[in-house]
């Protein structure tokens, strides 16, 4: 048996190994979350280790040996152990989504926590033979000492599961308990005590173009993993208006959940749970945000009627579904808590942003702009509580743009021009870049138009982008050419060829900027107010996290307050989705929002036609509304 | 014949406040308004119309010129009237019954008018009963819009409502909407675009070509 000794995450973990396994297997087996998001193919170049004194051999079959005190990085996946001894030490930027940086996505507001679910150890009186009784009762007695409240229910499922986990657990059962339609209920049962281990829970934020998933551990509320992807959705409709056109039919609408549950839920969580080091078959209880009609595809119901006045809903309130009847991949009795909607067109997640970031709480006047596809907004005044949302689309989230990416390894998230127009960008990762994520796309825009490479309307000077080498004739989607402007070299690039940023490019930018402002500046007008009378603009979002809000500011997508009036709260709709999952409080919260709710529709309000059409200029056709 | 350039650039590229200005200096000249609309500011529509169909130019830039090209109409529009110029024609255009997304149709109805239509903008959420009501008053085309194919079925009413009045023209556009759909309800035209939509009407009421 040989053995290693791994540093990290600030332990130290003694740990055996047999054969020749490659040091990130070893690390990550000995229960550090080592980033290996390629799945250890040496391509992500994100395991990176400290080899210490030992012997060790590189996947090529080429071996060595680091002496003592000497340390030698490599790839945790490229590299095998061989023995007799090794030492290992994870930086941390090697270990994926720490604690803290999950909580970068999102801010908790404080308040109690109280999980929704949660596990009791029971040993209930052993049965003899002049009092067997039966095991349910005894089951029950045992709960009830354990100050477990009364009215249990408990399925036919768990009921056939009792003796044998009375049996193999030595008489110990541990019993998970959740709430149902009719007070508690029993969710789980398992042999033996298991309250020492992780009790996983799944948050999630579903969004019209990106998904984001958090493991939590409901013990404690602590974040496991933290994962996103595309909505696969994106693959037969872009936004909200064409998902419900493309549901035209029970195959249609069929599809769609297939897409968000089979082919994006499901692999985010297993690669949650992966990370964690779980089942997801532990996974017994979800919450979810999203827009009304994510949540109807999400549940196979047809957003049909969503799609023409007076915008009928299905459900905006939604029962807890069973996790298995919509297809996820999750313990059998799981179930998936919604959080409600407003109304067809204002979902779920600007309940959650709102609850998140307090909003009510204030005396206003507030705005709560959440930047997605589907950019929905709210204006809170002290007393009323106005909300909408416009049709952004998703260039911010990097869809719709031709070297447009989500905010993940080798993403440019800033941008910056110098004086001699060479271009100063930063990756996330140590990656050669392969995109621009929403950020980098909104500095490019700010930093061009500042400079005067791109004009109001959204041109760039050809002259200017020749003479600097950065021009580029590239195929238009539809035949033709269109201009663009050369990014990095094909040489310095992640891709196949050089990444660029075509007019066309600009237009579905400035677009989906036009639609924010006019949206929150309607929004605003509808309550008599102007973007100086705001005290707090509150800005959600997972892209908000990221953006650079001078930049923002600059291209006309925020309205020019000052920076002290501004609070990141980014991505509110897990947030609200975590709170679902372990804030007593977060129900009627929710309730008390939807009843304070005035939807407003921006169709219906004549001056939004026309601040959309001055929104889509640099930074605003109205003269008025960016004194700079 | 007199294009003046600075006018026609003025509305290509979307300057409305120099749209304001270059009409009002004109008209202080004793500039013919007819002359300024067909020889300067209905040919930079119309080229930019073309330039919108061939991918040359996006929503943005169109929807910014038709505003300039708009409040140049503003001015020009009661002096013509009162000069007695006939527009092309007199259309109706509205989103239908159920449909609120307005920004297309919008559009085209400014394309229209940068093109020498009376337009008649019904607005949105418009049943049959709006439309043959806008007929009545003069409209010889109906030209319908909608974005989500729950709207789009609407379209049929409207066509059947003017089965017996070959005359009226219907034409209809929209993001779901395809040639062959317009084929199958029987509407008399379809515009993939803004810019294509000013020629379609055209040859629906036999103006050209």
């Amino acid at each position: 048996m040989n053995r290693v000794l791994i540093e990290g995450a600030g332990r130290t973990v003694r740990a055996d190994f047999e054969g020749r396994p490659t040091a990130a297997e070893v690390v990550f087996d000995a229960g550090f979350a080592l980033d290996t998001a390629c799945g250890g193919r040496g391509i992500c170049g994100r395991c990176r280790l400290a080899l210490g004194p030992g012997r060790y051999e590189t996947l090529a079959g080429r071996a060595f040996e680091v002496a003592d005190g000497e340390e030698r990085e490599m790839l945790g996946c490229r590299v095998r152990l061989v023995g007799p001894s090794a030492r290992l030490r994870v930086p941390d930027s090697s270990l994926i989504e720490q604690r803290a940086q999950i909580h970068e996505d999102y801010v908790l507001p404080e308040g109690e926590r109280r999980p929704r679910v949660r596990r009791v150890a029971v040993r209930p009186v052993p049965p003899t033979l002049e009092n067997p009784g039966d095991a349910y009762e005894r089951l029950t007695a045992a709960l009830r000492g354990a100050a477990v409240a009364d009215g249990l229910s408990c399925p036919l499922e768990i009921l056939r599961r009792l003796p044998g986990a009375l049996e193999d657990g030595g008489g110990t059962v541990t019993v998970t308990l959740g709430p149902a339609e009719t007070g508690d209920a029993i969710v789980d049962i398992e042999p033996g005590d298991t309250t020492a281990s992780p009790l996983p829970v799944v948050a999630a934020d579903i969004g019209t173009t990106t998904v984001v998933c958090v493991l939590l551990d409901a013990r404690d509320g602590r974040a496991l993993a933290r994962v996103s992807r595309y909505n696969q959705q994106i693959r037969k409709a872009d936004d909200v208006a064409s998902r419900i056109s493309f549901c035209d039919g029970p195959e249609e609408v069929d599809l769609m959940r297939r897409l968000v549950v089979e082919e994006t839920l499901n692999p985010l969580i297993h690669e949650a749970c992966v990370r964690a080091g779980l089942a997801p078959s532990r996974v017994l209880r979800l919450a979810v945000a999203g827009n009304t009609t994510m949540m109807h595809l999400l549940a196979g119901v047809s957003p049909q009627s969503i799609g023409r006045a007076p915008f009928q809903a299905a459900a905006l309130r939604w029962p807890p579904l069973p996790a298995h009847a919509i297809g996820l991949d999750v313990g059998q009795a799981a179930r998936l808590d919604i959080v409600p909607s407003i109304s067809a067109y204002v979902g779920g997640d600007i309940v959650a942003d709102l609850y998140a970031a307090r909003l009510t709480e204030g005396e206003g006047p507030a705005l709560l702009v959440d930047i997605g596809t589907n950019g929905e907004m709210a204006l809170w005044d002290g007393g009323r509580l106005r909300v909408t949302a416009t049709a952004a689309g998703p260039a911010f989230e990097g869809a719709g743009v031709r070297y447009g990416c989500r905010a993940a390894a080798g993403a440019i998230e800033r941008f910056r021009w110098n004086d001699d127009l060479s271009a100063e960008i930063k990756v996330i990762g140590p990656h050669a870049p392969v995109g621009l994520c929403g950020s980098a796309l909104i500095d490019f825009l700010a930093d061009s138009f500042r400079i005067g490479l791109l004009d109001e309307v959204g041109r760039f000077d050809l002259e200017r982008l020749r003479a600097a080498g950065r021009y580029v004739a590239a195929p238009g989607p539809k035949g033709g050419t269109q201009h663009a402007c050369r990014i990095v070299s094909g040489d310095e690039s992640g891709i196949e060829g050089p990444i660029y940023v075509t007019e066309g490019d600009v237009a579905e930018l400035l677009k989906a900027k036009a639609a924010v402002y006019a949206g929150l500046r309607t929004l605003l007008s509808v309550g008599g107010r102007r973007p100086c009378d705001l005290r707090e603009l509150v800005l959600a979002g997972g892209f908000a996290r990221h953006l650079n809000v001078e930049n923002a500011q600059r291209i006309g997508l925020l309205p020019p307050i000052p920076p002290g009036r501004i609070r990141v709260i980014g991505n509110g709709a897990l947030a609200g989705a975590v709170l679902l999952l372990t804030d007593p409080r977060a129900p009627s919260g929710f309730e008390q929002i939807r009843a304070l709710a005035e939807t407003v529709e921006l169709n219906l309000v004549t001056e939004f036609a026309g601040r959309y059409a001055d929104a889509l200029l640099l930074p605003n056709g109205d003269p008025g509304e960016f004194e700079r | 014949m007199a294009k003046i350039q600075a006018l026609y650039d003025a509305v290509g590229k979307g300057k409305r406040k120099d749209v304001e200005q270059i009409v009002n200096a004109e008209l202080a000249k004793g500039t013919n308004p007819v002359e300024m609309l067909m020889d300067s500011m209905i040919p930079a529509m119309r080229d930019l119309g073309d330039r919108f169909s061939r991918n040359e130019v996006y929503v943005p830039e169109m929807l910014i010129a038709a505003r300039a090209m708009q409040t140049g109409l503003n001015i020009l529009e009661p002096l013509i009237a009162q000069r007695g110029h006939k527009p092309l024609a007199k259309l109706c255009i509205g989103t239908v019954k159920g449909d609120l997304h307005d920004i297309g149709k919008n559009l085209v109805a400014m394309m229209l008018k940068g093109a020498g239509y009376e337009v008649v903008d019904l607005g949105v959420d418009c049943d049959a009963e709006k439309f043959a009501k806008a007929v009545e008053q003069g409209s010889q085309a109906v030209l319908l819009s909608a974005l989500l194919t729950t709207t789009m079925p609407y379209m049929k009413e409207v066509v059947s409502r003017f089965k017996d009045r070959p005359q009226v023209k219907v034409i209809i556009g929209g993001a779901p909407v395809t040639q062959q759909y317009a084929d199958e309800i029987g509407a008399h035209g379809y515009a993939d675009n803004a810019g294509e939509a000013v020629k379609v009407v055209e040859r629906c009421l036999g103006l050209k070509g």
